[in-house]
């Protein structure tokens, strides 16, 4: 009886063999509508995975459909994201951005868990009492914010008023310290440069809280609704009379089996997270790939890169199934219940 | 849920009494509705007789530059001197009318392959097979985050608002079809539909009759959440400047204040982005309290507190699950949420 | 004689539901003494479960609500306690073991982490502290209470002498030793292989193992009163027996004061040194448990005898009792027990019959003397 550590393992091998087909799915489906219109797409945009000419794209074109999909398989799987008009390679672009976007997402998820969940639970406690009005009007109203007008009234009107900065990951344009990582808090952390660490973080705040604020109903309704469901359970009752206090009760005793549910939405959220980043990065000039997305897609009148959009899409797509895989992998170890076998 | 579901009229009434109970005790979510019916009813309005409410055409120069609001321009007036509250009413039927469109038709394309792969799932059939095929298909579907799909799309669909709505819509059926074949498989082994099974009544008549009356109440109430985020969603594409053009003969929320915001000076003349944002925020957050509150009885988790609350005592507990089968995840329940979209 | 650790006087508890309110406790009044066991029986629904759940006020509030009385726990009436101070009085002053012992631990966390937090929490009042690691704050007026007295003969048999001084001395224990209190008590309730069970969890546990650990935890705060609310109901027959012997044999040991609620007379009648018999939230008769069972004053006493299967004796075939349970929101006038007693009369059906003490008899010391809430007391004997 119990759980053996080492089939652990087993239990995310076997999630990770359920994501091969999904994300196998994921690149045909892309494969299908970069392919869709290929003149169009080749008289426009220097286009899909490999061709990183026009000449490339229209020799593309006349191949039959399978060695078109081979191939877009083939450069994928070589992390080749095909180049922009200008011949530039999305690939390393790309891979560039990453990190400051994981940055920001992960920011905002820490906001949204310290944030919302809390407020999940005091909601359960006072329901339907003005504590849970309350909550619910804050996070309904965070629903109902589109992403870009929460980030311009912070970056506009609320900016200024807090002092925080809203543009770029550093006051600077240069740090005077190595960026392995290219996430600005981290960076400045691995240097032992406090006070850059400081200005990172005063940029990081605001776009951070922003996504957190918009994408975090989904924690703080599914806390509340566990918590509903836990609270008139009888281990309560029992450890409530162990003599705890009730904020014990609730924290320690309720809340461990109510985080059990609201793990599996903290994946769904993921996809909420990286959407807003587009226009977030935008808003705030977070040097990060869904600030690359919008300009990849037009946004703003910029000149559009079909190949950069796609291989966004790709990425976003399968940073939701990992997020996904994640929260799955948390929730197998969060419930004792659950067999790892 | 035991015995026969009753008639459609008595359902509707019994809907109707639900629909008051929970608007009684929830005073956010009546508060939600009265704001739902006075916005539908503006929209209307503004399609019918657009004088009544829009005091100026969409391009209309007033003579006004950048004033603030007034009682002449409520919302102010921008660079161009055009009437900002007159083009923010004049978007108003154009968004709710992409909100309701969507999310319907999503709701039908998504709802109904999601009640053939939960109902038809029985392995070696046809039926089973299709099935499957709808539900990877939907599992790939739902990987992507529906904006920067639909943001793509409108790149391969072309610009405007029709390719903007068809990649929207491409992207949100995914939602319906795992929606419903979860209300589907938890309905279609309820005792009653066994008996009604059992005593010979045709599948497709017990899809109807049973089945498809039990799925609606929940996926009515996703659907009046959905509205909002397609919403949402819709204005987030028209505020990264594909969707729609701003200023133009059709205006439309996240296209107006995608171009106020980028002409600078928000903090000059504030109301110019306010104005479309107010209006955007408003009318999601009407769907949103409505929507939330009567989730609370739909999901099973709520529906106990919600009875408590609402009738003062403890309703018959209902036997915990013991233990999970070997790696069961749960299912998100009833309702399920999409997430911020945008 | 020695005074009760915890005095119910006069309690009435009432349900409000919608628009109508209930009393699911009339008048009860109750003595417990250390040492000593009262057994509570009834039906379903006559109001035991309430009663013992309000003692630690535990029911919530609203729906339920203490009408009047007091619950005199130590000189302090529990009833007047403020919400916030509530959880001082419970696990240390009182503990309380659940009808339902499969949804009672909690699944998410580990046996041992479960009664070590328990350990915890008495060890930290123990020592003093205002404010705890886990368990809120001190038990206010008796926060200085000497562990050795409360705690008994059961340190006697777990713990080495001084070893509670010394613990008082150290202010911190290590989780090792917290870890082999929790071995101790473990072996106390009797579980074979305390090392492997310490390091599971509630789902991979049996009912009746299940229900000794929440037996040892309740345990291992040393409280003043154990409430045993239906400890083996939930168990089968041969468990059930299992958990029965040893709780008689640990109430021996703990001299704590118990108040043991049960359906089952037989599981009152092996366990309880005193009874009281509830109908419709009334206690009907009290007094020493053999005196009540062999020579019931009360009709309600006589038939419940009559209709439960005995297991010493079989004269004659079980019997149904007539009539049903009392609609606790409309209860008949007078004695509630009216419309279904064979010595009903006008008297019966206008006045609510007091619980008296019946003449002539001598309780041993500490329990409650024989009483019946009965006009005709002496007809009852006569009773078929």
């Amino acid at each position: 009886m119990g759980r053996n550590p080492s089939d652990l393992l087993i239990f995310i091998g076997k999630r990770l063999l359920q994501l091969v087909p999904v994300i196998i799915g994921v690149i045909l489906l892309t494969f299908v509508f970069t392919h869709l219109d290929l003149t169009n797409v080749c008289s426009e945009w220097y286009t899909h995975a490999g061709a990183g000419t026009i000449a490339n794209c229209k020799r593309t074109v006349d191949q039959p459909w399978t060695t078109q999909l081979s191939e877009y398989f083939v450069n994928l799987a070589h992390g080749n994201f095909g180049a922009t008009q200008f011949g530039t390679p999305v690939g390393p672009s790309v891979a560039a951005y990453l990190p400051a976007t994981l940055e920001l997402v992960l920011a905002a998820l820490f906001l949204m868990i310290v944030v919302g969940i809390p407020l999940g639970v005091v909601a359960a406690q006072y329901s339907g009492r003005w504590g849970d009005h309350l909550v619910r009007l804050f996070y309904l109203s965070g629903w109902a914010t589109p992403t870009y007008l929460g980030a311009v009234i912070a970056a506009v009107f609320l900016a200024p008023f807090l002092g925080l900065p809203t543009r770029g990951d550093f006051s600077t344009a240069t740090v005077p310290f190595p960026q392995y990582t290219h996430m600005s808090v981290v960076d400045a952390l691995l240097a032992g440069n406090l006070p850059y660490t400081a200005d990172a973080i005063s940029h990081l705040i605001l776009p951070a809280a922003v996504l957190a604020f918009i994408n975090m109903g989904i924690a703080t309704r599914m806390t509340r609704a566990s918590m509903l469901e836990v609270l008139p359970l009888d281990y309560v009752r029992s450890a409530r009379m162990k003599g705890l206090s009730e904020f014990w009760v609730l924290y320690k005793h309720a809340l461990r089996n109510a985080l059990i549910t609201t793990t599996t939405v903290l994946g769904i959220t993921a996809g909420g997270l990286l959407a807003g980043t587009v226009v977030v990065e935008e808003v705030f000039d977070w040097p990060g790939i869904g600030q690359y997305a919008y300009d990849a897609i037009g946004g703003g009148g910029s000149t559009p890169n079909f190949a950069g959009a796609i291989a966004v899409v790709i990425i976003f797509a399968i940073a939701v199934v990992a997020a996904n895989l994640i929260a799955d992998i948390l929730y197998g170890v969060l419930d004792p219940r659950v067999d790892w076998r | 849920m035991a015995g026969p579901p009753p008639s459609i009229p008595r359902r509707l009434l019994a809907g109707l009494g639900v629909l008051w109970r929970v608007l009684r005790s929830n005073p956010l979510s009546l508060f939600g509705f009265v704001l739902i019916v006075v916005i539908g009813v503006v929209a209307l309005l503004v399609v019918v007789d657009p004088p009544l409410l829009v005091p100026y055409g969409p391009q209309q120069l007033t003579g006004a530059y950048l004033q603030g609001p007034s009682s002449k321009h409520w919302f102010g007036t921008d660079a161009n001197s055009f009437d900002i509250y007159s083009n923010v009413m004049l978007a108003l039927p154009l968004d709710l009318g992409i909100g309701v469109l969507v999310a319907g038709t999503a709701l039908l394309a998504g709802g109904s392959l999601g009640l053939l792969a939960g109902f038809f799932d029985a392995p070696r059939t046809v039926g089973g097979a299709a099935s499957v095929v709808i539900l990877r298909v939907t599992d790939v579907f739902l990987s992507f985050p529906s904006l920067i799909l639909a943001l793509a799309l409108t790149r391969v669909l072309g610009l405007g608002v029709g390719p903007t709505v068809l990649a929207i819509g491409l992207t949100w059926w995914p939602f319906y079809v795992r929606l419903v074949r979860g209300e589907v498989l938890a309905v279609k082994n309820l005792p009653y539909v066994v008996a009604a099974r059992a005593s010979g009544v045709s599948e497709w008549r017990i899809l109807g009759r049973h089945v498809l009356r039990n799925i609606l109440e929940p996926v009515v109430v996703y659907f009046t959440l959905d509205i909002g985020t397609v919403l949402v969603t819709y204005s987030t594409i028209g505020f990264v400047g594909v969707a729609s053009k701003y200023p133009g003969p059709q205006p439309e929320w996240g296209a107006m204040l995608a171009f106020y915001q980028s002409s600078g000076a928000i903090n000059a003349y504030p109301w110019e982005v306010l104005a479309p944002g107010a209006a955007i925020f408003v009318t999601v957050f009407a769907f949103s309290l409505l929507g939330d509150g009567l989730r609370d009885i739909l999901d099973p988790r709520t529906r106990r507190a919600f009875v408590r609350s609402t009738t003062g005592h403890e309703p018959p507990s209902e036997v915990p699950a013991a233990t999970l089968p070997s790696g069961t995840v749960p299912s998100v329940g009833v309702s399920p949420d999409r997430g911020a979209t945008t | 004689m020695t005074d009760p650790v915890l005095r119910v006087e006069d309690l009435s508890i009432a349900y409000t539901v919608g628009a109508g309110t209930f009393r699911a406790v009339s008048g009860v009044s109750l003595d417990l003494h250390p040492g000593k066991v009262v057994g509570i029986v009834g039906e379903t629904g006559c109001g035991k479960s309430t009663l013992a759940q309000a003692i630690p006020r535990l029911l919530p509030e609203p729906p339920a609500s203490i009408g009047h009385g007091r619950i005199v726990f130590r000189g302090t009436d529990l009833v007047q306690v403020p919400k916030r101070k509530l959880p001082m009085i419970r696990g240390t002053g009182i503990g309380m073991i659940f009808q339902e012992p499969l949804n009672s631990l909690n699944p998410a966390y580990r046996v041992l982490d479960q009664i070590s937090e328990s350990i915890r929490i008495r060890h930290y009042r123990d020592m003093g502290y205002v404010r705890t690691f886990v368990g809120g704050e001190v038990p206010f007026d008796y926060s200085k209470r000497p562990t050795a007295t409360v705690t008994g003969s059961l340190a006697k048999g777990i713990i080495p002498d001084g070893a509670l001084e010394e613990a008082a001395r150290d202010r911190l224990r290590t989780r090792s030793e917290f870890r082999n209190e929790v071995l101790e008590y473990l072996r106390l309730v009797r579980i074979n292989d305390p090392e492997t069970i310490l390091r599971l969890f509630p789902h991979e546990l049996s009912g009746g193992m299940r229900q000794r650990i929440m037996i040892a935890m309740a345990l291992s705060e040393r409280p003043s009163v154990l409430i045993a609310d239906e400890p083996t109901s939930a168990l089968d027959v041969t468990i059930q027996a299992q958990v029965l012997t040893l709780m008689k044999e640990l109430i021996d040991e703990v001299n704590t004061a118990v108040l043991f609620i049960s359906h089952d007379l037989g599981v009152i009648a092996e366990t309880a040194d005193e009874v009281g018999v509830m109908y419709a939230g009334r206690i009907v008769e009290q007094g020493p448990v053999a005196e009540v069972f062999h020579d019931p004053r009360h009709p309600y006493t006589k038939a419940l005898l009559r209709a439960a299967p005995n297991r010493y004796k079989s004269d004659g075939p079980l019997s149904a009792m007539a009539g049903n349970v009392p609609n606790l929101a409309k209860l008949p006038d007078g004695c509630a027990f009216h419309p279904r007693c064979p010595l009903a009369r006008p008297a019966c059906r206008a006045v609510v019959p007091p619980l008296a003490p019946l003449a002539g008899t001598s309780p041993p010391p500490d329990i409650s003397a024989h009483k019946s809430a009965c006009f005709f007391p002496d007809e009852v004997p006569g009773l078929p």
